[in-house]
């Protein structure tokens, strides 16, 4: 005989092992992941991305250009320069030959001007790509200025005099709301669905039980205590995987398109994230468990829901629509918090004391919600005759 | 031996119990009818553990029963229930597990079961799929997966066929005879009368009947049946007796002063020639009537 296992864990493995055969949880998982792929996407879409732009260049002049070009790039925008790399070939009709089966982006082509000046060309297939244009332009102008102002004997320190146009950014953070935005609907839907998700799993396992009347025989067999938390634990494990994985994978996905200039402070958020989810699962599932407990059949269950998924879906919309006041007072209102919180976090200038303040509220009301949705569990598991409402519910002594 | 001592028990402002005594003995099936609202359900519940008794309390093996003697014990709900969705080998793994086996030990249960029960073959089969009587074997493979220490089943006969019945009958006896308690409730009355040892009657949450097995009257309102050749007519005038059915030949009458049928018989063989005089034996349905009237 192999070993014994406490009743909790025969029935988290039950519904584990249920849950993940639904079609409907595979769907869900798949939509979700989808989801967060489709706001990368779009992150990297708001966003400028960095471009790597190749040139193909007949001589040792078009390199200098070339590398001058990155060197100004560079310059300009420190943070995610643009690239530019040159591509010796031996001849202009081979530089032409690459543009036109789009090996290179363009070709740098010696070509006097109307002046009859030696001067450049770039040529691109069908458009230029008008950061590349600029930046190039502005060498080539640069390098003919310099030029001519050696051969006219001219300084060209004192040429440039006052030219140069400064910059200063008042702000320390990156002003870059389209990517923010897009974060934090990600990010927010993200968890937010975990917590609907799981939740009404659980509250549907208690009333499917109750609906098929199996709760009489496992409540004979053993404590309903355990139900609720072999219950609640794989509903656990499923929504602490699936948040991880997918954080994991959108993290992984803004590294990759390198969109975020600031990802270190994206992965703390996520961190935040993961912990308000931990906090406000439990403080959810309880009362989710009572939901279900307070039904009797899964059409019941519709209805009572409604006030915990407007809950939900208030902090998700919250999370990005709201203005910083609001948003501010909601993230600390326990379980809108869970997801406000660290919204917040992720928009940035959150005091370090703000995130535990706010846990502390999910914790405190999470506990009372425990003792209060598990007496209800317990009183109310065994009417399976009909829906009993929230003052029965708590009126009603034992079974 | 599971003993119920004045168990009494109200639901709101109504009384569903009252003081409700009686056992069911090792290698005993005990019957427990009553007419529907008599309290069987809520009876067998409390004995579960599932619902507590206002006063009273249900012993076993002569000690107060525990939760976890409850949890030992074999149980059939009324209303029917296991997992429509879940394949019938994992769902009576799970129940195994559930009463403390282990994995590998429940599924081999499980196995043997189904075999024995001819549904060898059917374990990946969902339970939704099932005829409703297959369904009603693997709730009563339910019951007895873990090896129970006593059996309660509510009403583990309704739904069934003929041949579903029989098979029933078969498996509880054989229960019974491996020295299990067993007490179940039943509406067929010739079922319970044909298949039980004891019997408990609950009517309006107390015990009318218990342990009657062969479900004798008390003397007092016997009913005897005298069949004889010639007039029967001086019988009418006997103050000690009723006469309850009266044919050509014979007439049947209930005792009003005891011994009225001593002397009965002696008249009759004085009268004429007496071909039969016997005592009625009630059935479970005419007591039933008689006393849920």
């Amino acid at each position: 005989m192999g070993a014994q296992r406490p009743a909790w864990i025969v029935v988290l493995r039950r519904e584990m092992g249920m849950k993940v055969r639904e079609k409907t949880f595979r769907i869900g998982i798949a939509s979700t992941l989808i989801l967060v792929v489709l706001g990368i996407a779009a992150l990297s879409f708001f966003s400028n991305r960095t471009e790597s732009h190749t040139i193909a260049v007949v001589d040792d002049a078009g390199s200098a250009v070339v590398n001058q070009t990155a060197e100004l790039f560079q310059t300009i925008k420190p943070d995610s320069p643009d690239k530019a790399s040159a591509v010796h070939v031996g001849t202009e009709e081979e530089a032409l030959a690459k543009v036109a089966d789009e090996s290179v982006d363009a070709a740098l082509i010696p070509a006097p001007d109307s002046t009859g000046a030696k001067g450049w060309k770039i040529v691109a297939d069908a458009s230029i790509n008008p950061a590349l244009e600029q930046a190039v332009g502005a060498v080539v102008q640069q390098q003919a200025t310099s030029s001519n102002a050696a051969r006219l004997n001219i300084n060209l320190a004192e040429l440039s005099r006052g030219a140069a146009l400064q910059r200063e950014l008042l702000s320390q953070e990156q002003d870059d709301d389209g990517s923010l935005f897009v974060l934090k609907f990600v990010f927010s839907f993200m968890f937010v669905s975990a917590l609907m998700t799981y939740g009404l799993a659980i509250a549907q396992s208690v009333v499917e039980e109750k609906e098929s009347r199996v709760v009489e025989i496992l409540a004979a067999a053993t404590s309903v205590k355990y139900l609720l938390v072999g219950k609640i634990g794989a509903n656990f494990i499923l929504g602490f995987l699936q948040v991880t994985i997918l954080t994991a994978i959108a993290l992984t996905g803004l590294k990759f398109v390198d969109v975020i200039p600031d990802l270190g402070r994206v992965v703390a958020a996520s961190g935040w994230f993961i912990f308000f989810f931990v906090l406000g699962f439990f403080a959810v599932s309880c009362i989710w468990s009572a939901l279900g407990s307070m039904a009797t059949r899964s059409e019941d269950l519709a209805s009572s829901a409604i006030p915990m998924q407007i809950l939900l879906f208030g902090a998700y919309f919250l999370s990005f629509t709201a203005p910083e006041g609001i948003l501010k007072i909601a993230s600390f209102v326990p379980i809108l918090s869970s997801i406000a919180m660290p919204t917040r976090i992720l928009d940035g200038g959150v005091e370090w004391w703000e995130p535990w303040a706010a846990a502390s509220g999910v914790v405190l009301v999470g506990i009372l919600a425990i003792r209060l949705s598990t007496n209800i569990y317990l009183r109310t598991l065994m009417r399976t005759n009909k829906r009993t409402s929230l003052k029965e519910a708590l009126r009603y002594d034992h079974a | 031996m599971l003993e119920y001592h004045g168990v009494s028990r109200h639901y709101g402002p109504r009384q569903v119990l009252n003081n409700v005594s009686f056992s069911v003995k090792p290698g005993c099936l005990t019957g427990f009818v009553g007419a529907n609202g008599a309290g069987k359900t809520t009876t067998m519940r409390i004995g579960m553990g599932l619902l507590a008794a206002d006063a009273g309390h249900v012993s076993w093996d002569g000690a107060p029963i525990t939760r976890a003697t409850q949890q030992m014990f074999g149980y059939m709900p009324e209303e029917r229930g296991l997992y429509p969705k879940q394949a019938i080998g994992d769902q009576l793994r799970f129940f195994g597990e559930i009463h403390g086996l282990s994995s590998k030990e429940a599924t081999r249960r499980a196995d043997r079961f189904l075999e024995s029960f001819g549904l060898a073959g059917r374990k990946d089969e969902l339970l939704e799929s099932l005829s409703l009587g297959n369904q009603q074997r693997v709730q009563i493979i339910t019951a007895l997966i873990h090896g129970p220490t006593c059996l309660i089943l509510d009403e583990p006969f309704s739904g069934l066929d003929p041949l579903a019945v029989d098979f029933m009958s078969t498996m509880l006896r054989e229960k019974a005879r491996e020295g299990v308690p067993v007490l179940f409730s039943s509406h067929q009355l010739e079922l319970v009368e044909r298949l039980c040892d004891e019997l408990v009657m609950l009517v309006d949450g107390s015990v009318r009947v218990n342990n009657n097995t062969t479900v004798e009257p008390d003397r007092e309102n016997a009913t005897y049946r005298l069949e004889m050749e010639g007039d029967m007519s001086w019988l009418e005038a006997n103050p000690g007796i009723s006469i309850t059915r009266q044919e050509p030949g014979r007439v049947e009458f209930r005792i009003l002063i005891p011994g009225s049928e001593q002397m009965v018989l002696s008249q009759a063989v004085d009268r004429g020639e007496v071909t039969a005089f016997s005592r009625v034996q009630t059935s479970l349905s005419e007591l039933f009537l008689a006393t849920n009237k």
